[in-house]
């Protein structure tokens, strides 16, 4: 459902941008071909894009010298990436009544209120072949060329026609391979109708742009055009449905038949030197027929704003040798420029193109500049002489920006300094050499290399662990003399006594319990159960104080005492008084 | 053994005076050396200043500064084979140093034959080893295992809680150096780098001057040395580009005895 809901959206928003495409409304103009015969019946198509209605039919205008018969009125829409395109596409069929150059158009035509007018073709009419000449086969192919003397890298046409009123498939063409001669389609092939030695031919014309890029006479070879002749009789039931003019293509490869091979005659060429006489220095072997345009944009700024100059060259000929046109250094501006654009367009006539070139002019002071013109050369084949093309002279006017005003008020150096430095230079590599060698006398030590000769080496890599391992082992020997035993022995009762009181002990036997566990292990002895005598004479046994003895025996008196009394409770600062007779006993005995 | 002790007591400060004095003597004579054959380099006398800085070199004074004077005479002798040999020495031990690197390039860029650059070490990049060289890997790890088992040895009387932190990030430290002076010995000894002294080398498919030539280099070329056979030597650029020279056409970069 969301899906149906979707596309009806879509369908609706194409049709209502269809309105929006009416905006930009085009007509043009087509011929089926540019040459015809007064037996001849040329397609005419008037094509109009950007909508699909028109307010009244084209009127054709010089359309005088022809039979002008409607073909039929088809419109389109296509939606292309999300744009959506329309147009509309008037047909009709012309039959010349004489012959001669004619120029046909522009066709008018109505449309969103507006008129629009298309472009002129031209259309060559000659007169119809001979009947006297010999008949032709049903298959053929002519090769002509548009003009047979040119200059090196001139262009000329190559046009091909093949000839067929039998039906023919799987077409294959050859072309012929020169050396020094190049060869390039001009588009789609065209297929018309036509007569020839009276009789009608259904025509496949092929148009080739034709080039020599060294002088001399040349042999065009036959061009060569394979296909399939397609067998006739034995119809059958399918025969309308292959009919249909899909399989009668003759492109198409649904066929089966006799093979055959038809060759064009040879054509001759002559191909002249460009002159050497007055040939421009900066000639770069552009041949053709061409214009330049250039434009400057905008032509008021401040400092340091921006201006685009833009140079067109556009024209027929060999337009893929138009050269990259070089900007003079402007004392007034840096320069950027842009990568140039070409654009070439395959046309009826020939290859006509435009290289579009822009340059970014940023003016680093004020006042009014003026943009040298550029120069173009080319060879003209048609007045045979190398031309020159130049640029109109523009003038940039430049106001003082931001930055140069409060320079300007602080009564600063002139502008010219800040145009130095504001054209700074790529820094060019003029030469290349190595750097000299190294003489201070210091060059000549070898650092830390000491420390790889014989003893030191092996000093400064084994001999802090082993002085170290040495230390560790000394201090495990002294640490074993029966001095040293009896201290840690002390220290470590001393130490568990601490800890022991720095728990919660729930009363006084747990205190002298402790007690005696200090006992036991600072005097190795073994006693069970503790009484304030046995403290008293095991303290003065030791070498105690009389004084201190008497103290802890009634310490272990008082803590006794209260736990016979039934009170489970420690009396008040036993633990400090227990911890600091020890200590007072610890320096006695030592 | 009064008499022994009295003779010791008499003969080692000799002996020490002697040998200072010799030592002392030796440096003044080098220093000497340095300055003749910078002298002569500097008058363009090129093939004395290369005897020169070589006989400094025979004699141990053997640092990265010499060989880049040495592959400087070489350059402008026109040797560009020898030039970049000892560029290619001098940065194995002063790899930091702009002048080399500036010139060593300059020399490379004289060379006839497009190679790509030996990889003669995958870890080259690792910790910069590329910018170390083995001196100074070794002198750094020293220091710090000094220091680490002095602060051990601290620890010894006094375990104080700094000392503890202390050895535990000295501890980190070494294991990061020791690693470090580890990969730079295994890229010192396993490099089979080597230049092409010859103006054109045929490089053949065999160790013989018979056997086809399958392709030729050209002076100051660097390949890796294989293998050596009877004056011959398997050297490659590549998979795909072996052949054998004879051993007096290159010569490697870090100097080894071995002829396997």
């Amino acid at each position: 459902m969301r899906k149906i809901t979707a596309v009806i959206a879509f369908f609706l928003w194409s049709l209502l941008n269809t309105a929006w495409a009416a905006a930009d409304i085009s007509v043009s103009l087509r011929l089926d071909r540019v040459e015809a015969t007064l037996v001849d019946t040329v397609r005419m198509e008037i094509h109009v894009s950007g909508t699909r209605s028109s307010d009244a039919r084209p009127v054709l205008h010089g359309m005088e010298s022809f039979l002008v018969t409607k073909g039929g009125t088809s419109s389109r829409i296509e939606i292309v990436n999300g744009k959506v395109n329309a147009g509309l596409t008037y047909t009709y069929f012309i039959q010349p009544q004489k012959t001669g150059e004619f120029t046909l158009g522009p066709a008018e035509i109505k449309a969103d209120g507006r008129i629009l007018e298309s472009n002129k073709v031209k259309l060559v009419v000659k007169a119809s072949s001979p009947t006297s000449e010999p008949d032709r086969s049903p298959v053929f192919i002519e090769a002509s060329i548009s003009k047979q003397d040119i200059f090196v890298e001139e262009q000329t046409l190559y046009i091909l026609k093949f000839y067929y009123r039998i039906n023919v498939g799987n077409l294959s063409l050859n072309m012929p391979e020169i050396e020094n001669i190049a060869l390039k389609q001009l588009g789609e092939p065209r297929e018309y109708q036509t007569t020839n030695s009276g009789a009608a031919f259904r025509v496949l014309e092929i148009r080739y742009s034709l080039s020599a890029s060294v002088h001399g006479e040349y042999v065009i070879g036959p061009s060569k055009m394979k296909m399939i002749v397609r067998k006739r009789g034995n119809q059958s039931l399918f025969d309308d449905f292959f009919n249909d003019p899909f399989f009668q293509s003759p492109f198409s490869s649904f066929s089966s038949g006799r093979p055959l091979t038809v060759a064009s005659q040879p054509v001759e060429l002559k191909v002249l030197a460009l002159p050497e006489v007055e040939r421009p220095s900066d000639f770069s072997g552009l041949v053709g027929k061409y214009q330049m345009e250039s434009r400057l944009e905008p032509a008021h700024l401040k400092t340091g704003e921006s201006a685009t100059l833009t140079v067109k060259v556009s024209g027929k000929g060999n337009v893929n040798r138009i050269p990259d046109i070089d900007l003079p250094e402007l004392a007034f501006a840096r320069t950027y420029s842009d990568q140039p654009v070409l654009e070439t367009d395959p046309g009826d006539d020939g290859i006509t193109g435009t290289k579009t070139m822009k340059w970014a002019l940023v003016p680093g002071k004020a006042g009014q500049f003026k943009v040298p013109p550029l120069k173009l050369s080319f060879f003209n084949p048609e007045s045979r002489k190398y031309d020159e093309l130049h640029t109109a002279t523009h003038t940039l006017s430049v106001l003082p920006g931001p930055a140069q005003e409060t320079a300007a008020a602080n009564l600063m150096p002139s502008n010219s300094i800040t145009a130095e430095k504001s054209a700074k230079k790529e820094i060019q590599q003029l030469g290349m050499d190595i750097l000299p060698i190294h003489t201070s006398a210091g060059d000549l030590s070898v650092p830390y290399r000491m420390l790889f000769t014989g003893w030191l080496y092996w000093f400064v890599l084994f001999g802090p662990p082993v002085i170290y391992l040495m230390l560790l082992g000394g201090m495990k020997i002294r640490n074993r003399s029966p001095e040293r035993m009896v201290h840690s022995r002390s220290r470590n009762a001393f130490r568990n006594l601490s800890k022991r009181c720095r728990q919660d002990l729930s009363g006084g036997a747990d205190l002298i319990e402790a007690f005696r566990d200090y006992l036991n292990e600072r005097f190795n002895l073994a006693i069970g159960t503790l009484t304030a005598a046995e403290t008293e004479k095991i303290l003065l046994s030791n070498g105690a104080d009389s004084d201190t003895a008497i103290a802890m025996r009634s310490l272990i008196e008082r803590l006794e005492n209260a736990v016979y009394a039934g009170d489970d409770a420690q009396p008040a600062d036993a633990v400090n008084d227990l911890l600091g007779f020890i200590k007072t006993l610890e320096k006695e005995i030592q | 053994m009064s008499r022994v002790k009295r003779l010791i007591t008499i003969l080692l400060p000799v002996f020490l005076l002697i040998s200072y004095s010799v030592k002392a003597q030796n440096v003044q004579s080098a220093q000497e050396g340095f300055f003749e054959a910078n002298r002569a380099y500097k008058k363009d006398q090129f093939q004395a200043a290369i005897d020169g800085y070589l006989k400094l070199i025979k004699n141990g004074f053997e640092n990265g500064h010499i060989y880049f004077n040495l592959a400087n005479a070489y350059l402008r002798a026109g040797d560009l084979g020898r030039a970049i040999l000892f560029y290619e020495r001098a940065y194995l031990l002063i790899p930091r140093d702009d002048d080399l690197n500036f010139n060593l390039s300059h020399a490379k860029s004289q060379t006839v034959d497009a190679t790509d650059k030996l990889q003669t070490f995958a870890m080259n990049g690792f910790l910069g080893l590329d910018t170390w060289n083995l001196y100074e890997a070794f002198f750094v790890f020293s220091i710090l295992n000094v220091f680490l088992f002095f602060i051990l040895g601290i620890r010894l009387f006094n375990k104080a809680e700094w000392s503890y932190y202390l050895s535990i990030f000295l501890v980190i430290v070494i294991s990061v150096g020791a690693l470090v002076l580890a990969l730079k010995w295994y890229q010192s000894a396993s490099d089979n780098r080597a230049i092409i002294l010859a103006d054109e080398v045929a490089v053949r498919a065999g160790p013989d001057p018979q056997d086809t030539v399958l392709f030729k280099i050209h002076e100051g070329t660097m390949v890796n040395y294989e293998r050596s056979e009877d004056g011959w030597v398997l050297l490659n650029l590549s998979e795909d580009k072996r052949g054998w020279v004879k051993s007096s056409q290159l010569e490697r970069i870090v100097k080894k005895d071995t002829t396997s």
